[in-house]
């Protein structure tokens, strides 16, 4: 059960956000050695499926129940040739622990009697419409880079020749992209956003792949 | 060379592995899915086994469904053979065993000349209630290192059912592979997965991933891990068992030789429980071979090289 403390409400929404590399972060990612990423949270498949279903509407206890449960269908053999019987349900003490597990990462909020996600999630209408804007971002990077690359490959010809210094150079813009936004405060600190734009993405894709090869 | 020849030669390539490739020829009785690259050459169905397999662009999908009470004595045949050097292989399997139903599953992927050959899955397996099911998947990548293969399978396993998975990649080289498995396992399901690979030389790179999610009351489940790693060569097992249902309990083991300089073996065996009644536990042994068995070996004459191999060879 979850602890019914003051505590509660920070457990409940409270991220870790720090920015300084400290001596317990693993030198690879610079997070904290204890959370891989994406969080294993996430690795659980009825907890992504409990997270996609809530990102079209909040629903109760019973709803979500109702909404996990599924039967697989075949790739080709058509609904007239066959069709299997076999239907899945996961029981409600399970359902309740994947859900208090959403909770405590801050994924979850219980609001009365209904579940809804707590962070803002972007759709494929949405996505398709950003998309003007990362070209736009881009084609102005562009610039920069064709502008400069003369001048940074000069300048460092004496590295050894398979060093990728433009790689480089890219890599450390973002960095220093996202530490500016931050700091003027452009940007909303909202870590998990990346996963879950991350799931809608890959249920899309899979979406077309499936329209593609079976319509 | 013609079809009949490139067959011949992927199923010949499969004694590497001391099996029987009549199982596999078109005279064979039993139900099998044979595929030359991207070409379906053979598909063969008995009663109570329905399959079906389309051919796409890189590859095929295919439909297996075995249906309800359907108990099935000889092995389900799956050949995903390339003879090429080259080329990319793409399988989208569909596996349905419904309630009440036995069958074996024996697939093989032998890519005997591969020097930049790319084999990728995207397999689903559902499991009904009360049935039992053996999934024997066993690799053949040739001796050129040239293979890199990346099978990903969900598998989901119902009540009460019996769930086996048997992966072995021990013969010819790797090359790279990635392997995801991700078992569910419903209420009062078993789940038992064996992994086996072997890294030759600095040029064989193996990661695992074999995941149980005890979903059901009761579930259970054991995950073993073998593998060892010489001449350079790379093994990581990554064996996890999530425990989110009461009374579910689950076990992950990994064992690993590593020999000669420059190869690595790494395990991480990471174990999770969510509900207060679960018993979930791990073990892993990593390093060089025991030395007590070394040492008899050793007594009956061998030299150290010769028992460490026979240590792996019997591991594995």
């Amino acid at each position: 059960m979850k602890e019914n403390t003051k505590y509660n409400m920070h457990r409940f929404i409270g991220k870790q956000i720090i920015d300084e590399i400290q001596p317990w972060f693993e030198f690879s990612t610079s997070l904290p050695w204890d959370e891989r990423s994406p969080p294993w949270v996430f690795d659980n498949k009825v907890r992504r499926q409990i997270l996609v279903i809530l990102s079209e509407s909040p629903l109760t206890f019973e709803e979500i129940i109702e909404r996990v449960l599924f039967k697989p269908a075949p790739l080709i053999i058509t609904k007239e040739e066959y069709e299997p019987k076999i239907i899945y349900q996961w029981d409600k003490r399970t359902i309740e622990n994947h859900l208090f597990n959403l909770e405590w990462y801050g994924l979850v909020r219980k609001n009365f009697d209904k579940y809804e996600i707590n962070f803002p999630i972007i759709n494929k209408e949405q996505l398709d419409d950003v998309e003007n804007y990362v070209i736009k971002f881009a084609e102005n990077w562009v610039k920069v880079i064709e502008e400069s690359k003369e001048e940074i490959l000069n300048k460092y010809q004496g590295l050894h020749k398979n060093t990728p210094i433009m790689d480089i150079i890219i890599e450390k813009i973002i960095e220093k992209l996202w530490e500016t936004l931050k700091k003027k405060g452009l940007v909303p600190n909202e870590p998990n956003l990346k996963h879950l734009w991350g799931e809608q993405l890959r249920k899309t894709k899979f979406n077309e792949w499936v329209l593609k090869n079976f319509k | 060379m013609s079809e009949r020849s490139d067959s011949s030669e992927i199923l010949n390539s499969l004694e590497k592995y001391d099996l029987d490739i009549s199982d596999y020829l078109p005279s064979h009785s039993g139900p099998k899915l044979v595929l030359n690259f991207n070409k379906i050459t053979t598909v063969s169905e008995v009663e109570g086994i329905i399959l079906k397999g389309r051919e796409i662009e890189n590859g095929i999908i295919a439909d297996i469904v075995i249906k309800e009470g359907t108990v099935f004595e000889d092995p389900i045949h799956l050949c995903f053979g390339v003879n090429k050097e080259t080329g990319l292989q793409e399988i989208f399997p569909r596996i349905i065993a419904e309630d009440n139903s036995s069958v074996t599953l024996q697939a093989h992927c032998s890519f005997p000349n591969a020097k930049n050959l790319t084999h990728k899955m995207f397999g689903h397996i559902y499991v009904g209630k009360n049935c039992k099911f053996v999934y024997n998947e066993t690799h053949y990548h040739g001796e050129q290192n040239g293979a890199t293969v990346a099978p990903v399978s969900y598998v989901y396993v119902g009540e009460n059912s019996y769930f086996e998975n048997n992966f072995f990649l021990t013969q010819g080289t790797i090359g790279r592979m990635k392997i995801q498995i991700d078992i569910y396992a419903f209420k009062d399901s078993r789940i038992n997965s064996n992994v086996k690979a072997f890294g030759k030389n600095s040029l064989d790179s193996i990661h695992v991933r074999d995941a149980v999610f005890l979903e059901g009351e009761n579930a259970r489940s054991i995950i073993k891990m073998k593998a060892a790693a010489i001449g350079g060569g790379e093994v990581m097992m990554f064996g996890i068992t999530e425990g989110n249902a009461a009374n579910t309990t689950g076990h992950v083991d990994c064992t690993e030789i590593v020999k000669d300089r420059g190869s690595r073996c790494r395990a991480i065996p990471l174990i999770r429980a969510t509900d207060e009644s679960c018993h979930i536990t791990h073990e892993a042994s990593l390093g060089k071979v025991d030395s007590a068995q070394l040492n008899a070996l050793m007594a009956r004459g061998l030299d150290e090289d010769e028992a460490t191999d026979l240590i792996i060879k019997n591991m594995l």
